[in-house]
């Protein structure tokens, strides 16, 4: 197992390599000087100017700025926002965990929405659940997040006033404790069920196909042959092994959950990644788009990992082998 | 003379009897399409969609562009059956002349996915060992790339426009059309027929074009299908965020910009509900048909 | 109550688009205790469809029991409730499918599967069962039995899992285990191995056995009795020396005639021309007439009875109609 988990590790690292390539490469194609804020500054000199892209290295080849900036991030040091006038590492370190929390808590809840209803619409084929169950999946998988926000907020947030509006808790309530995070809970419900809900239906239609095929196989024939109750054979013999390929789906379907993420913290104002990203495309601050870019990609990664190490966990012909 | 004739005739017969007999699988596809009901729903309404959008300027007789600042956002009424926008803009036309993008980038940016995909899966898929290697990484690579920031700062770059949006579309979507092709070329090229192509000495090209892509034409059709749904889908989102086409050409996602803001949201209903139905129904629909294309193409995977 | 399994009548079929196929139509047999019961029959000829009827794990949408009785220690497992079933499968009726590869669940240990039915049906604790689980294993031969219960399916050969099947299927002392073509997917000298291996355990267990299978060899070799199925009914039914000695269906002349022998000093083989019938569109009359050589009118017009002969034996054919045939 442990030398499964470092073989995977070292596969990541050109791909990490790459994609690192891959968005400075995209920023380079870049048109406008870095430092318009400083150039359209009447109190900055031309040698000052000429000494803050000497200080930035923004007079060497793409190729050296390249390996400027892996050198530098290898030592934690991902750059400065000339815009925000910080250090790219600390606004993201601020930003991290509001994505993290959208991101993952969406996850949770798709997972605990599709997984029992693709689970159940499968053993029910046909059934009018397992109708009901395809209708929604279908809608889900259709309808645009951002719309299905505005119908949330529409209907949750404005006639009924259940939710506040936007933001990730109450300015200047101070709050502590439980009542933080049921502020926080209050706040992001609305990103969450959105996600949560767009989420689920790719998720449960893979659930039920996946389901679908394992029960027809003979080792269930052999489960039920055995005497054991139907519950035994379906929840214990057929999900753990309709489970693996759901859950090399979950790894794949990690980048889609960031770009959830992004959407809902620029509609609900929440202060993430999404939100930190926005604002630096609006104000052109390349470093920050370096920065949030390669940082969602590493998490991607790394969620790739986890995947492939609970694939593992259920699967003995891989942890194994 | 009259006897032979006869004859011909009775043999022409027969011919065309057997003729109607065996069914090109793809009146077969197509007769079991037909009896998909959800099938035949989806590929109606996309049709509807698609014809609106072709023939937008008589939908209303409005023009698209024409701004009136005397009937700025007008509720519904029998002049403006879906009212009119903040410039005063007739909605229902600019919701026709919307679906002339929000399509046209669905299937071109998936066109292009396809093509990028079919030929790196393909050379990947046909040529094995280090090229296989090479290229599959690359896939890795882009297939980890979080989809909507990299989207974002792609347009961020290089601008936003019609032409961008669907560049990166097909640039960051390639790898799942190329590994689809790659695993269906592997299994494929194990199987008999490409050795008895082998042993006629057709060559590699002839063999990949000639043989495979043809039998790896299902699952790219569906994908296709379903592809453009998760196109749209990108489309009117990076649109509604404004990083997308932009204003005045009108696209469903970018009409629904104003939304943004929570006096339209809670006043002006129809600047944003009737966009958001459209991308809703065009991109079901495409699921619906996609679903009812894969299982017609392939019966075995009927659930 | 001389049989441990009597089935009359029984009739399965599967309900599907194209129309209702009646993979097993009609088909009486009877089981001693102790006894081993051949089912032969080309592949599609519903052996395989009598024996999971049996234990009730038809897969259902299509397929169902439509008629017939099931009796079992003469209790009716058609009429059964589906919790009486689960006390029963396991426990009382076991059985080993043809796919050793598929047959386990690849993500559970050997030791952990057949445990799993000790626990249920012995009442056993973990510790006992897992103890009762060695024992099985070094039973059925394989080696290593205390390390080789917590290993996985994928760690096993074919023949290793096929084992591994059949000590699950005995580990509750069944009193009938149903093999359904339990070598066919082995290879060769594997197969002899199982083979002697089941006659091994027969003796030692004295468990009834059904053995569904399309090798005549397999038969001979373990086989009391006989029934020779054909498009899901009961063509003939013999003793196994009777029916080796003196095979009288057309259809069992067939299929004795197919099967290579040693003696035949490299004679041709023969071949019964044709093939099972499309079950949706079943031939009128003998289901076998299109391919039978000794076809006569009446075959094409009413499908015969299975008639008696003398004390064990049974034929559904019209040339044997009258020569001393008791209805």
């Amino acid at each position: 197992m442990g030398r499964f988990i470092t073989r995977r590790l070292l596969q990541q690292i050109p791909i990490l390599i790459g994609v690192s390539i891959l968005v400075f490469s995209i920023i380079q194609l870049a048109p406008g000087d870095p430092l318009a804020s400083y150039t359209q500054d009447p109190n900055m000199t031309k040698e000052t100017l000429e000494a803050l892209k000497e200080a930035h290295g923004l007079n060497k080849s793409p190729v050296l700025q390249y390996i400027d900036y892996v050198k530098n991030a290898l030592q934690g040091n991902f750059g400065f926002s000339f815009q925000l006038k910080q250090p790219v590492e600390k606004l993201i370190a601020e930003r991290l965990w509001p994505t993290f929390y959208i991101a993952f808590g969406s996850l949770i809840i798709s997972i605990i929405i599709a997984i029992p209803i693709g689970v159940i619409s499968a053993t029910k084929q046909y059934s009018v659940f397992d109708y009901a169950g395809t209708v929604f999946a279908l809608a889900g998988i259709s309808i645009p997040a951002f719309f299905l926000a505005l119908l949330l907020k529409k209907w949750l947030a404005i006639d009924l006033r259940l939710f506040p509006l936007s933001g990730i808790e109450t300015p200047g309530a101070m709050y502590t404790g439980f009542a933080r995070m049921m502020d926080y809970l209050r706040h992001t419900f609305i990103p969450l069920i959105v996600l949560g809900l767009t989420g689920a239906g790719g998720l449960m239609r893979y659930t039920r196909s996946s389901m679908l095929e394992v029960v027809r196989q003979d080792y269930i024939r052999t489960a039920r042959a055995k005497g054991l109750k139907e519950r035994v054979v379906i929840y214990k013999h057929a999900l753990r092994n309709a489970l693996i390929p759901v859950i090399t789906l979950l790894g794949f379907t990690l980048p889609t959950l960031f770009s959830g993420a992004v959407i809902t913290e620029i509609m609900f104002a929440l202060p993430g990644m999404g939100k930190l990203q926005h604002q630096a495309v609006m104000q052109r601050d390349y470093p920050v788009l370096m920065g949030t870019n390669l940082f969602l990609a590493i998490f991607t990664l790394l969620g790739n990992l986890l995947a492939d190490i609970s694939y593992a966990l259920v699967d003995p012909r891989i942890r194994l082998d | 003379m009259i006897k032979e004739k006869g004859q011909i005739n009775e043999n022409q017969e027969e011919n065309l009897a057997t003729s109607s007999k065996v069914e090109s699988p793809w009146t077969i596809v197509g007769r079991r399409l037909r009896k998909n009901k959800l099938a035949m729903i989806g590929l109606v309404v996309i049709t509807i969609l698609s014809l609106a959008a072709i023939f937008a300027p008589f939908i209303t007789g409005i023009p698209r562009d024409i701004t009136n600042l005397a009937n700025t956002n007008a509720p519904p009424s029998s002049e403006h059956l879906l009212g009119t926008d903040s410039l005063g803009r007739d909605m229902l036309t600019r919701l026709a002349y919307g679906g002339r993008i929000s399509l046209t980038v669905g299937f071109v940016s998936t066109s292009l996915r396809i093509l990028i995909g079919v030929i790196l899966g393909g050379i990947a898929g046909y040529y094995g060992k280090g090229i296989d290697n090479v290229i599959m990484r690359i896939a890795d690579i882009f297939s980890c790339l979080p989809f909507l920031p990299i989207a974002i700062t792609f347009v961020a770059v290089l601008g936003p426009s019609i032409y961008n949006i669907m560049i990166v579309l097909a640039i960051l979507g390639w790898p799942g059309i190329a590994r689809i092709v790659r695993a269906e070329i592997l299994s494929l090229r194990e199987r008999e027929f490409m050795e008895a192509a082998t042993a006629l000495g057709i060559g590699d090209f002839k063999k990949i074009v000639s043989h495979l892509i043809p039998n790896t034409m299902a699952s790219i059709i569906v994908s296709a299908t379903t592809g453009i749904a998760s196109a749209i889908l990108t489309e009117s989102a990076l649109s509604f965020l404004g990083l997308g086409v932009a204003p005045p050409t009108p696209t469903w996602g970018n009409m629904m910009y104003d939304a943004q803001s929570q006096y339209v949201l809670k006043n002006r209903w129809w600047q944003w509900v009737p966009p958001g139905i459209i991308i809703f129904l065009a991109v079901i629909s495409l699921n619906l048909l996609g679903d009812g294309l894969r299982d017609a193409l392939d019966p075995r995977l009927k659930q | 109550m001389k049989y441990l399994l009597e089935v009359k009548n029984l009739q399965t079929h599967f309900f599907t688009e194209d129309g209702i196929v009646p993979a097993v139509d009609g088909v009486d047999f009877e089981l001693e205790p102790g006894q081993t019961l051949g089912i032969v029959g080309e592949s599609g000829c519903g052996k395989s469809v009598t024996s999971v009827s049996i234990l009730r794990l038809v897969p259902n949408p299509p397929g169902r029991i439509v008629g017939g009785e099931i009796l079992f220690e003469g209790k009716d497992l058609v009429k059964a409730t589906e919790s009486e079933m689960q006390s029963i499968r396991g426990n009382d009726i076991a059985m080993i499918f043809q796919e050793p590869m598929t047959s386990l669940n690849p993500v559970f240990t050997i030791g952990k599967q057949i445990s799993e039915a000790i626990m249920l049906h012995q009442k056993l604790d973990k510790k006992a069962a897992k103890e009762r689980c060695v024992q099985m294993l070094k039973l059925v031969g394989i080696p290593r039995a205390e390390q080789a219960v917590d290993e996985y399916p994928h760690q096993f050969s074919g023949g290793m899992r096929q084992r591994a099947m059949i000590a699950m299927a005995l580990s509750c002392n069944p009193k009938l285990l149903i093999a359904d073509e339990p070598t066919t997917a082995l290879d060769v000298t594997i197969q002899a191995q199982i083979i002697e291996l089941m006659k091994d355990l027969k003796e030692k267990l004295n468990t009834a056995i059904m053995l569904i299978t399309h090798d005549l060899g397999v038969v001979a070799e373990m086989a009391d009795h006989v029934i020779v199925m054909y498009a899901g009914r009961v063509v003939e039914e013999a003793d196994v020396i009777d029916l080796f000695k003196d095979p009288k269906h057309p259809y069992t002349i067939g299929l004795m005639k197919s099967k290579p022998s040693l003696d035949g000093n490299a004679k041709r083989l023969d071949v019964i021309p044709g093939a099972v019938p499309n079950p949706l569109a079943m031939p009128k009359g003998c289901a076998f007439h299109p391919r039978c050589s000794h076809a006569m009118d009446i075959c094409k017009e009413k499908m015969p009875e299975l008639n008696k002969f003398g004390d064990n034996r049974k034929i559904r054919c019209w040339l044997h109609e009258k020569e001393g045939g008791e209805k």
